[in-house]
């Protein structure tokens, strides 16, 4: 039998009819639309369907759409500001970490999230904190200087405003 | 707590339901399938962290695998088990597992169980119509198996006031994402006499502890303890290893263990 | 060296905002109003022959609109190449592995096609089964096909030069073998297609494919549909790397579908059908007998090797091809011998994956290098510099080696990598070792025998003036294509890179080959070059006429229309402009002509100003039978240094840094070429250190799933560096040749070779896990 839920996803709610089985993942792609979040495994080995729970990043696949009723998600298309990318996106592009894009959204994601609580992490945090999103394309290499260079970009705003953004 | 026992006492094909990434792969293969989960989550008996004297700790079996790591208490009071927890899958996974979920699937190679298993932790869970408690040591009995009946609930654990350091280390292929192959925990008594643990995971049907190695740790025989470790294991060949390298890391890992403990 | 605008730049690639923000559609993103969803039955049984098949209860499942098996299909044979066409959609009378597809369910919901599955009755006789490629070519094994006698698709023999008498003359001989297991691509994205008919016979098919093209010819044949009414566009795709670059059985299911209910189908692969449907490395054992003279000139290679392809050919009559031909180089062997044999057995398909047969191959032979340097007690990079070939040459199979920057590429890493004090300066358990490698830059022909272009493009300059759009049927499947078609388009044309469109990957646009045997820059890059000089030269054509300039002193440059004699009279052209455009504003331009009106000016004068080109490669190899495969317009090569930590209790392998240098030609886009460097190193690693299929007693794939079957993770992969050799090919455009193959040849030697160096054993076994180290160090006492 469906329930009646409201998913808060990138601040705006949704009201959905769900069946309580229904992996969060699932709901995200099809009742609500929004495709940017990637499935590669539905189990979670691969990290593509990787969205942040309040502030958090989990496996989308491995979270109920009921679960998920009362928690903020971001996706990645809730990211970008418009058409102005986030410092984290802008790395990516300008660093070469984008081949066939489809851990780049979890990728995203899941440094965004590093970022925020360590936002200066060494090259060896950031692979560690990285390292449930896997990636068959860049060898991670790309990946961990574009994170890199998204810290700095975001220490040196953060020093030019004089505080936090 | 009592509501929650109460549903699953009752009602036939539900299960508990904690941070779902172990139960919901299980659903997708088809391993099992549940006619409800109840969600533990809020269940306030289940959620605290909370300092016993001056070492000990209490641990509600709702604490995130991320918590373990990071909460200050934990990495304070039971450094091995923040360090276990660290070496379990990935950040995700970490942030909805739970140390409770990870306990009562009992695998052989549950990296929390040694940690615990080390500092003489019990296990506080709701059976029947009590709570009841028990040595984390009495508490597998076999792969995937615990004393727990359908309709019991684990609840926390309990790591008494007594000062130790421990090391946990984890052998696998790959440095994330990975299950251990073979898991070795040793912990020493800080004050007074070693008193020493070793705990050796997915090498048995259980975590198993090797009393006869404790002893000559105790004695200072780290070489022979070392052997001694190696043949008390049972391990097995499957998908990640087999029995043979199992058994030929014992020896090393315990020796390297003991240096980062002693 | 010739200073260009936008090529050798890092610009960012063309289709990254749309990646990184979400928006790009891959083919599971895409629905249909009415859309179905197909599920596939798998064989269970690794070898059985179907008694039968009984639908009738999963057809009443309410919201099951239609199964299929194979009698609604034509019964034609189908496969990758002409010669061994092999395979039927739906199985017709036996499965031959774990994973055959028996019919398939078109239902309202991905839920109730799976539960209709379930319902589907099969009866099997189950026959014996043959797991082991050696003992599948022993005569009384079971048979998987009538037409393949002692269970081989095809058997290579070839004997070039004189090895007899250059045994005589070596020094130093050795014989080593390696064994691989099969792999898989383990691409994040599964296989996905979404299928569509019109009321007139069109269909359209989006699917997750590397190959367009031959997608399109595999449905027109197997379904019988007349080509020109079937398009195939490839959405953006997460990954391919050689198992995506074949029509499968599920995109052929997936239209059968679609025909049979007349609604939109789309079938999406789990993780699991993944690795059942394989058609990635193939198992290979290979033997090499290696000759040397005593200052370490190379005499002679005998080489057997077996490949286990699984239960059909798919690429296996190919693969067993570039396993022997691609040890014609990068060294100087005149005398090479090789005999190949392509088995099948009761397993999950193998086909083409990044390397193609060339991988294991390669690997084995640079390990034997390396012993043999230890023999003569020479520095292996010296070695190697000794024997490399260089441009110019021709091998010994006929290999022509227009552009090689081989020796530069060994003498950067050497150099990078400190190869001299680290060899020497070095902790226990620490081990350094390098590797070479080539591959070709696009196949020399195309799969099915014709004539036909590899590829063709179209570039149509906008009507309304200011850009242009390049048409391809090419497919960027990450490697990013799409970019080298604009920055060519946009550095021929002297505009800026955003003002060049590209829609490419859509069999209806044009025609191309596919993304596979790494042909694309070299092959689709020329094409794209011709038409934008095509559209070039008809504008500037126009301006000529119009200014009275002469057309050869003309060019575009940044934009603007500029003469090499002086200021040209424009104002009559500027006036008409400005008149054509009142109450737009900024279009009142001063100083020269910009593009945006030299264009537009050019459609009012000709009409739609459109620019073909076209590539096929001039002809190819030699006179011996298989000449074709291996042969290659252009031939990448790579170097590779590796740096390990190995714990010699345990057998664990860290490593700790790959330096790698790659002979690119010319890099169209410097960061894409790393890119895609460090992603061969990653595949390799993962190859040479965990990556394995395994299978049970019956046939069955037990770690078909990306938790047991492991490719390296961010924590795994150590800090990779790409360097860039150019050695300006002649046959390619602007000089580029290949780098997305060529890569992966040295990693997983480079590795072994380093993991020789730290522990002083030899494994014959890939992947070299922890396990079969600590176990070769046990056997050596150590």
């Amino acid at each position: 039998m469906k329930k009646l839920i409201t998913l808060t996803v990138n601040g705006e709610d949704y009201e959905l009819a769900v069946e309580p089985n229904t992996p969060l993942v699932d709901v995200i792609r099809h009742e609500i639309g929004l495709t940017g979040t990637k499935k590669g495994c539905g189990i979670g080995d691969c990290g593509a369907c990787t969205v942040l729970m309040d502030g958090v990043p989990v496996f989308s696949c491995l979270v109920l759409a009921v679960e998920a009723q009362g928690h903020d998600i971001l996706t990645i298309e809730g990211v970008a500001d418009g058409l102005e990318l986030h410092p984290v996106q802008k790395a990516f592009v300008e660093v070469g970490a984008i081949q066939c894009g489809f851990c780049t959204p979890g990728m995203v994601l899941n440094s965004l999230a590093l970022l925020k609580r360590n936002p200066k992490p060494t090259e060896a945090e950031i692979r560690k904190a990285l390292s449930g999103n896997l990636c068959r394309c860049t060898g991670y290499q790309k990946i961990t200087e574009a994170v890199l260079t998204a810290a700095d970009e975001m220490a040196n705003t953060e020093d030019k405003s004089g505080g936090t953004k | 707590m009592l509501e929650a026992v109460s549903v699953l006492q009752s009602t036939p094909g539900a299960i508990p339901y904690a941070g779902g990434t172990d139960i919901l792969v299980r659903m997708k293969q088809g391993i099992i399938a549940p006619q409800m989960l109840v969600d533990l989550k809020k269940v306030p008996e289940m959620q605290d962290v909370t300092p016993i004297g001056d070492y000990g700790i209490k641990i509600g079996a709702m604490t995130t695998l991320s918590e373990l790591v990071e909460n200050e208490l934990i990495r304070q009071r039971s450094p091995a088990l923040s360090q276990a927890a660290a070496t379990m899958a990935c950040e995700q996974v970490r942030n909805r597992g739970t140390l409770g979920g990870n306990l009562a699937n009992a695998s052989p190679s549950a990296d929390t169980a040694p940690a615990l298993i080390v500092l003489d932790t019990e296990i506080e869970y709701f059976s029947g119509e009590a709570m009841k408690k028990i040595p984390i040591a009495d508490f597998f009995t076999g792969p995937g198996e615990t004393v727990m009946k359908p309709g019991d609930l684990l609840v926390s654990i309990t790591i008494p006031d007594i000062a130790r350091k421990a090391h946990y280390i984890k052998q696998t292929l790959r440095e994330a994402m990975d299950i251990a192959a073979v898991g070795v925990c040793l912990s020493m008594k800080i004050h007074g006499e070693l008193s020493s643990r070793l705990v050796l995971g997915a090498v048995a049907p259980t975590p198993i502890r090797v009393p006869a190695a404790e002893a000559l740790i105790d004695k200072g025989k780290i070489d022979e303890a070392a052997e001694e470790a190696a043949r008390a294991a049972a391990p097995i060949d499957d998908v990640r290893s087999s029995a043979e390298y199992r058994r030929a890391v014992i020896a090393p890992l315990v020796k390297k263990a003991y240096q980062i403990v002693f | 060296m010739k200073e260009y605008k936008i090529l050798n730049t890092r610009a960012p690639r063309v289709d990254a905002f749309d990646k990184v923000t979400g928006r790009a559609k891959y083919t599971d993103d895409l629905s249909m109003p009415g859309m179905l969803y197909g599920a596939i039955l798998h064989s269970p049984q690794a070898h059985a022959n179907i008694i039968s098949i009984d639908i009738s209860e999963a057809e009443k499942l309410p919201g099951v609109i239609g199964i299929v098996t194979s009698e609604d299909t034509l019964g034609i044979a189908y496969g990758v190449s002409p010669a061994r066409y092999d395979e039927q959609i739906l199985a017709q009378d036996k499965v031959r592995y774990v994973g055959d597809e028996i019919a398939a369910v078109a239902a309202t919901t991905p839920e109730i096609a799976r539960k209709a599955l379930d319902l589907i009755k099969v009866e099997f006789e189950e026959l014996p089964t043959v797991l082991d490629m050696h003992k599948a070519r022993d005569e009384d094994a079971p048979q998987l096909h009538e037409r393949y006698r002692r269970n081989t698709v095809q058997e290579v023999h070839w004997d070039f030069g004189d090895v007899e008498a250059a045994k005589k003359e070596a020094d130093i001989v050795r014989t080593d073998t390696l064994t691989s297991k099969m792999q898989d691509g383990a691409f994040i994205e599964p296989q996905s297609a979404l299928a569509s008919f019109d009321d007139r016979g069109y269909l359209t098919m989006y699917s997750s494919t590397q190959a367009p093209h031959y997608v399109q010819r595999t449905i027109g044949m197997a379904l019988g549909l007349p080509l020109h009414k079937v398009r195939v566009v490839k959405p953006a795709v997460g990954g391919g790397f050689g198992p995506k670059a074949s029509c499968s059985t599920m995109e052929l299911i997936t239209c059968l579908l679609a025909m049979k209910t007349g609604k939109p189908v789309k079938t999406t692969f789990d993780r699991e059908q993944v690795f059942l449907h394989s058609r990635a490395r193939h198992q290979f054992y290979h033997k090499m007998t290696t000759g040397v003279k005593k200052d370490g000139t190379i005499c002679f290679l005998e080489h057997e090797c077996a490949l286990d392809g699984g239960a059909y050919c798919s690429f296996g009559i190919a693969t067993v091809y570039y396993a022997g031909s691609l040890l014609g180089g990068p060294y100087r062997l005149e005398n090479m011998k090789y005999d190949g044999c392509r088995v099948v057995t009761n397993k999950p398909v193998c086909g083409a994956q990044r390397g193609h047969g060339a991988v294991i191959a390669r690997a084995l032979f640079e390990i034997q290098l390396d012993r043999i340097a230890e023999e003569l007690e020479m520095d292996p990079v010296e070695l190697r510099l000794k024997n490399v070939r260089e441009a110019g040459e021709t091998t010994c199979n006929e290999l022509y080696l227009s552009s090689f920057g081989m020796k530069e590429a060994l003498e950067a890493v050497r150099d990078s990598a400190l190869w001299k004090k680290k060899r020497t300066d070095k902790p226990a358990g620490k081990g350094i070792g390098a590797a070479c490698g080539f591959f070709v830059s696009g196949a020399g022909y195309p799969i099915y025998y014709s004539r036909t272009p590899h590829c063709t493009v179209i570039t149509k300059l906008s009507e309304v003036g200011g850009g242009v759009i390049v048409k391809s049927g090419a497919a960027d499947i990450g490697q990013g294509s799409d970019t080298m078609l604009a920055m060519i388009t946009a550095e021929v044309l002297g505009i800026k890179l955003s003002d060049v469109k590209v829609q490419s990957g859509d069999s209806d646009l044009a025609v191309d080959l596919g993304a596979y045997s790494s042909r694309t820059t070299l092959m689709t890059g020329t094409a794209a070059k011709e038409a934008a000089e095509s559209v070039k030269k008809q504008i500037l054509e126009v301006i000529a006429e119009k200014t009275g300039a002469n057309v050869e002193d003309l060019d575009i440059v940044d934009g603007e229309v500029i003469s090499s004699k002086g200021e040209l009279d424009i104002d009559d052209l500027r006036t008409e402009y400005r008149k054509e455009h009142r109450g737009f504003r900024g279009t009142v331009k001063s100083g020269n002509l910009t593009f945006h009106e030299a264009s537009r000016i050019a459609f009012l004068e000709k009409g739609s100003i459109v620019g073909t080109g076209k590539y096929s490669p001039p002809k190819l190899g030699g006179s011996f039978k298989g000449a074709a495969v291996g042969t290659s317009p252009a031939f990448g090569c790579s170097a590779q240094v590796a740096e390990v930590t190995v714990d010699l209790e345990t057998g664990q392998v860290t490593v700790d840094k790959i330096t790698g240098a790659h002979d690119c030609g010319f890099a169209i886009n410097r960061t894409q070429v790393e890119g895609q460097m460090e992603g061969s190193m990653m595949m390799g690693m993962g190859e040479a250190l965990m990556e394995e299929i395994i299978y049970d007693k019956c046939g069955r794939v037990i770690n078909s799933n990306l938790a047991e079957y492991k490719m390296p993770t961010s924590l795994d992969m150590p800090p990779l560096e790409a360097i860039i050799v150019e050695s300006h090919e002649p046959h390619g455009p602007f000089g580029a040749k290949e780098v997305g193959e060529g890569a992966i040849m040295p990693t997983i030697p480079a590795i072994l070779n380093a993991i020789y160096d730290a522990t002083g054993v030899r494994i014959d076994e890939l992947p070299v896990t922890p396990e079969r180290i600590r176990m070769a160090l046990k056997k050596a006492g150590k």
